[in-house]
């Protein structure tokens, strides 16, 4: 089977899990809510097959390359990180909302990657400068990094919507203390990634382009993400800042992570414009 | 440390006030979103063009502007290098005012719990038991066993004290990240200051020992010569290249030392330089090999054919040449246009691909291949010397390994006090964690319900 058909199922997979998670947040149901996070299993598993299959089938016709490569597999990479983190961080928080906007960012970024005329679903072979071991370590801690941020941006916009405390649909939201947390949780974890997917992204190109740094648009724009990041953490860590000035934070984060991830390659011209 | 704390803040007012303001982390706060939006502007305006190219870019007012603030060259400008030393003396600063307190965190003297832990504590957990002692102390060790390493146990005024921590070294990630991004820097300094760029230009069998540097007439001078013995690329069906690697010979004195091949993500290290495979260039077509494929015979003749040379076919009174040559063609990989010749009958054109047959003459008697050709290429190698690579990649693995000890680790502490009275023990329990307190709080709470302790 081919893994592009196997992903266009994972597609309507993460949009029925989204729905089961809205309904379960919208009529409080327990049930629904664990039978919403069985589905998302299903399709997480299926998307990871189709990726191993996607992996396996570039070895049969020649190319022979992690499936991190090129934007269709970046844009599937980026939904299945967020899966991961979804299910990971359910060990601790069951928020059928958070689970809701999770399983969506999911579907979109799938659906994009099946349905976009601009997205070829082609296994690609790889150029001579990302053909390098760093490929993997590299791609993985940044898209893992960008679905944490994704998760911190969908808590955070929450917590803004609770700060109104009016609403029938205000009071069904998670209380602000938890909104706070996973947000800070979720940006610790992807700092700590993101801080990797730099650092392994330098050394890199120190062996590609045999210099670590050139201020290349990407590198610049992943250094503007990392600063963002960075201020919340130390705003919150040690000046105790709380509230309206962390969510902006993260909000303007997650803007300088999309910037990152598709501004750099459809408006700025770099190094990085293969993906 | 504490004598550099005094030494640094001084007594007087003045000396303290700014030793103060580089140690505040609202410094580090302004110098973040100052950094992150001047980078900006570096990502929207080119970098590092010509002059001339930018004075086509923007009106002349607009130029001017830019040029002032070094905005062509932003991310060296001296402007942009002084809020990175700013950063670093905010860095220094503060983590020297820091040390004192986190030696007293990891220090075992401070691992000593006064009773004011049991009331200022976050978790605090007390209950009533009329077990005797014995057992609760056993049920308290093993509650303990399942955070940490075995538990101190003190007895102070009649009172039983139990304590155990662990991962008190996270206290160390932060003073790691700040000493990881001060390596980075200086690092990064080094390797500006006593280190350069350049590159080298070479065809099959040509030795250099110049490397050629951007904006520098006189380039650099090796001791030792670069010899290109054989340069060799390797295309996907598609005509993208696959690999591309220069086989080199270094000589010292004119005498071969080391061999080796330089490729894409593979350089060569020699005597504190990096050599890089960077480009490539097709300087000449050495020959072409053409398949014939003789339809009445069915035989199949491999020709070699010479640029502007004819070759002529087996069994008949014609021949095939190249009349040109495009490394690329439409982005299906090299083709050739081929020329029939046959005496008494006009010349035929076509362009074969490689790898796609065609057929020509009037009699349709050929089908021809390109198959391949034989090229003399450019390698364009890029060196490097940069004595601060090595300080750099220590800050690197720092840097990963101190936002994870600070981030994701959290010294978590535990406290556990017994007092035995008349009508039964009365046992305290304090925890605290420095990170996801309320996830540590729910564990606390749950495995001392376990150890019937709650």
């Amino acid at each position: 089977m081919k893994d592009t058909y196997l992903i266009s199922i994972v597609t309507f997979v993460y949009f029925f899990s989204a729905f089961l998670f809205l309904t379960a947040f919208i009529f409080r149901s327990d049930r629904t809510n664990r039978g919403a996070a069985v589905i998302t299993v299903i399709g997480f598993i299926t998307q990871t097959a189709a990726i191993i299959l996607r992996w396996v089938h570039s070895y049969h016709i020649g190319y022979g390359h992690a499936p991190l490569a090129n934007f269709y597999e970046s844009l599937v990479f980026f939904s299945w990180s967020i899966t991961v983190m979804l299910l990971f961080m359910r060990k601790r928080y069951r928020g059928s909302l958070i689970g809701a906007v999770s399983c969506f960012f999911a579907f979109l970024l799938l659906a994009y990657a099946s349905l976009s005329g601009r997205v070829a679903g082609e296994i690609e072979p790889l150029i001579p400068a990302l053909q390098s071991n760093w490929l993997i370590s590299h791609v993985m801690s940044s898209f893992l990094a960008y679905a944490c941020f994704a998760i911190s941006f969908a808590t955070s916009i929450m917590y803004l919507v609770k700060r109104q405390e009016v609403g029938r649909f205000v009071s069904l939201l998670p209380d602000k203390e938890l909104l706070d947390e996973v947000t800070y949780r979720m940006i610790s974890i992807g700092f700590v990634l993101l801080t990797l997917g730099i650092v392994t992204g330098a050394a890199w190109a120190d062996m590609a382009w045999g210099r670590y740094w050139g201020w290349d648009p990407k590198e610049t724009w992943s250094f503007i993400t990392w600063l963002i990041y960075g201020t919340y953490l130390h705003a919150r860590v040690t000046r105790g800042w709380r509230g309206l000035r962390m969510s902006l934070l993260a909000i303007i984060g997650f803007a300088a992570v999309i910037f990152t991830y598709l501004g750099v390659n459809y408006i700025l011209a770099g190094l990085h414009s293969y993906m | 440390m504490d004598i550099i704390t005094t030494t640094l803040g001084g007594t007087d007012g003045m000396g303290k006030s700014i030793y103060n303001f580089l140690a505040s982390v609202r410094l580090t706060i302004v110098l973040f979103l100052t950094l992150a939006v001047a980078s900006i502007f570096g990502t929207i305006i080119q970098q590092g063009l010509p002059l001339e190219r930018y004075e086509t870019l923007y009106s002349p007012r607009m130029f001017s502007i830019l040029e002032f603030f070094d905005l062509f060259d932003m991310y060296h400008s001296w402007w942009f290098i002084s809020l990175l030393v700013l950063l670093a003396m905010n860095i220094t600063a503060c983590t020297i005012q820091r040390i004192p307190a986190i030696r007293r965190q990891i220090a075992r003297e401070a691992r000593e719990a006064d009773d004011s832990v049991f009331t200022d504590s976050r978790t605090r957990i007390a209950i009533h038991s009329d077990d005797p002692l014995p057992v609760i102390e056993e049920r308290t060790i093993s509650f303990l066993k399942a955070f940490g390493p075995s538990p101190r146990i003190t007895r102070r005024d009649g009172k039983m004290y139990f304590f155990c921590e662990r991962w008190r070294w996270a206290k160390l990630g932060m003073p790691l990240v700040h000493l990881s991004v001060l390596l980075i820097l200086g690092g990064a300094l080094i390797g500006t200051i006593w280190g350069f760029t350049g590159s080298m230009t070479l065809i099959e069998g040509q030795e250099s020992n110049m490397i050629f540097r951007s904006g520098d007439d006189d380039g650099v001078t090796l001791d030792f010569s670069v010899r290109c013995d054989r340069f060799t690329v390797d295309f996907y069906p598609s005509g993208m290249p696959r690999v591309f690697k220069t086989d080199v010979t270094i000589l010292e004195n004119e005498k071969p030392v080391l061999s080796d091949s330089i490729q894409v993500n593979h350089p060569l290290f020699y005597r504190g330089l990096k050599f890089h495979q960077s480009t490539y260039e097709l300087a000449a077509v050495k020959d072409f090999t053409i398949d014939a494929r003789d339809q009445r015979t069915g035989e199949n003749h491999r020709l070699t054919v010479l640029p502007m040379k004819k070759a002529s076919l087996p069994g008949v009174d014609a021949s095939i040449a190249v009349g040109r040559f495009v490394p690329n063609f439409e982005g299906q990989g090299p083709a050739v246009l081929a020329v029939y010749i046959e005496p008494g009958t006009p010349h035929q054109i076509f362009w074969l691909p490689r790898n796609r047959p065609s057929q020509a003459g009037a009699t349709g008697d050929f089908i021809f291949t390109f198959e391949d050709f034989d090229g003399l290429y450019y390698s364009g190698l890029q060196i490097r010397k940069d004595p601060g690579v090595n300080i750099v990649r220590a800050g690197f693995i720092l840097i990963v390994v101190g936002v994870a000890l600070s981030l994701m680790v959290s010294r978590q502490r535990m406290w556990v006090r017994v007092e035995t009275g008349e009508g039964g023990s009365r046992i305290t329990v304090a925890a605290q964690a420095d990170r996801n307190a309320a996830a540590f709080e729910e564990r606390i709470r749950e495995k001392a319900r376990k150890a019937g302790l709650a």
